[in-house]
């Protein structure tokens, strides 16, 4: 019998506009299996346009982040990074957009936590490679920006063996 | 047929939504169909890691391999190298798009007659310590007989080499993929802690 590899842990969807969302208590194991990647799925919808999302995990808001993007706004494609930010990050002022965010080996302890994103919106397409500087395991993960009622995340968790 | 006309005394809820998807239930992409194959953490350096048998898997349309590598070359960035059938002839042709960071630009490439599916970057040696890179690998329509087979990847490295990369790939031939094998370009080895994740996706 395979072995479903996406569990959901939740979603939440806005009643009223918020600025950030966190997901807390992130689990490390499901039904005694390992769980390996998050899976972040985000339909937002930003109040007069927002900096697309920001990602950050353990509540940490230290300079631990680093990330490189690229973008595609429909005229022009530019590449960006940073180096010791206090989040990651998405760039584009936009007002709907949805987004897939894969964190690799989140519940690790000996690892650097990577992350994938891809984002699309009603004014760019982006990629971004990021990485956590920290090898604590992922309990909660924070979502900021400036959304409208509506916005729906739902976070996943991958089974390992 | 009697007409139902919706008047805004009928509506329960006033908000005003600038997206259609809002208000909806919640976009729900995964389904149960998505199923994990095999997983390969590696506890000891290995020169290549391979997927074989994968013609017990034809109820699946697709394949995808997630992962994270990591290899013993010296420098802070290695390259993979994919390859399905044990076929390293000059079998394949791919694209990339690669966002350099602190470069600013984005470039892109293409390139026939290749030995191999793409060229992601994986983290060398020299890299952070306890810094993998990620890498999403999909491999389409697997063991379609009447197609040549393709692979589309997303990786990237938030260090040195500071890129974000987008490839896709294509292996000239029509059989059915039986194996998928990976490994570093200029390291010898796979190192500890690296994980591949064979995926099915209906």
């Amino acid at each position: 019998m395979p072995t479903p590899l996406y569990v959901h842990l939740e979603t939440k969807t806005l009643a009223s506009g918020a600025a950030a969302v966190t997901f807390s208590s992130i689990p490390s194991t499901s039904g005694g299996e390992p769980l390996r990647d998050l899976v972040l799925s985000m339909n937002t919808d930003g109040a007069g346009g927002f900096a697309a999302f920001q990602l950050t995990f353990n509540g940490d808001t230290g300079d631990n982040y680093y990330y490189v993007f690229m973008r595609g706004d429909g005229s022009s494609a530019t590449s960006g990074n940073a180096v010791g930010a206090a989040r990651i990050q998405t760039y584009g002022t936009v007002n709907e957009g949805v987004a897939i965010a894969s964190v690799m080996d989140y519940s690790a302890t000996d690892k650097h936590k990577s992350v994938l994103i891809r984002y699309g919106s009603d004014a760019v397409v982006s990629a971004v490679a990021a990485r956590w500087g920290s090898t604590a395991a992922i309990t909660s993960l924070t979502i900021t920006g400036n959304y409208t009622a509506g916005t729906t995340f739902t976070l996943y968790a991958t089974v390992g063996e | 047929m009697s007409v139902k006309s919706l008047s805004s005394s009928s509506l329960t809820n006033n908000v005003f939504y600038r997206s259609l998807l809002a208000g909806s239930d919640p976009f729900i992409p995964f389904t149960a169909a998505d199923d994990l194959l095999a997983e390969v953490t590696l506890t000891s350096s290995a020169s290549l890691v391979t997927f074989s048998g994968l013609g017990a898997y034809t109820d699946y349309k697709h394949l995808q391999v997630r992962a994270v590598l990591r290899s013993n070359y010296a420098g802070s960035s290695d390259v993979l190298h994919a390859y399905v059938n044990g076929d390293t002839g000059n079998n394949y042709a791919r694209h990339n798009l690669t966002g350099r960071g602190s470069q600013g630009d984005v470039i892109s490439g293409s390139s026939t007659s290749q030995q191999y599916f793409g060229r992601p970057s994986i983290k060398g040696a020299g890299g952070v310590a306890n810094s993998y890179m990620p890498l999403i690998f999909d491999l389409l329509d697997f063991s379609n007989t009447s197609k040549n087979s393709t692979a589309r990847m997303i990786a990237g490295d938030a260090e040195n080499s500071e890129t974000v990369e987008m490839h896709s790939g294509l292996w000239l031939n029509t059989n059915a993929v039986t194996s998928l094998t990976m490994t570093g370009a200029f390291g010898t080895e796979l190192v500890t802690g690296s994980r591949l994740t064979l995926v099915g996706i209906r």
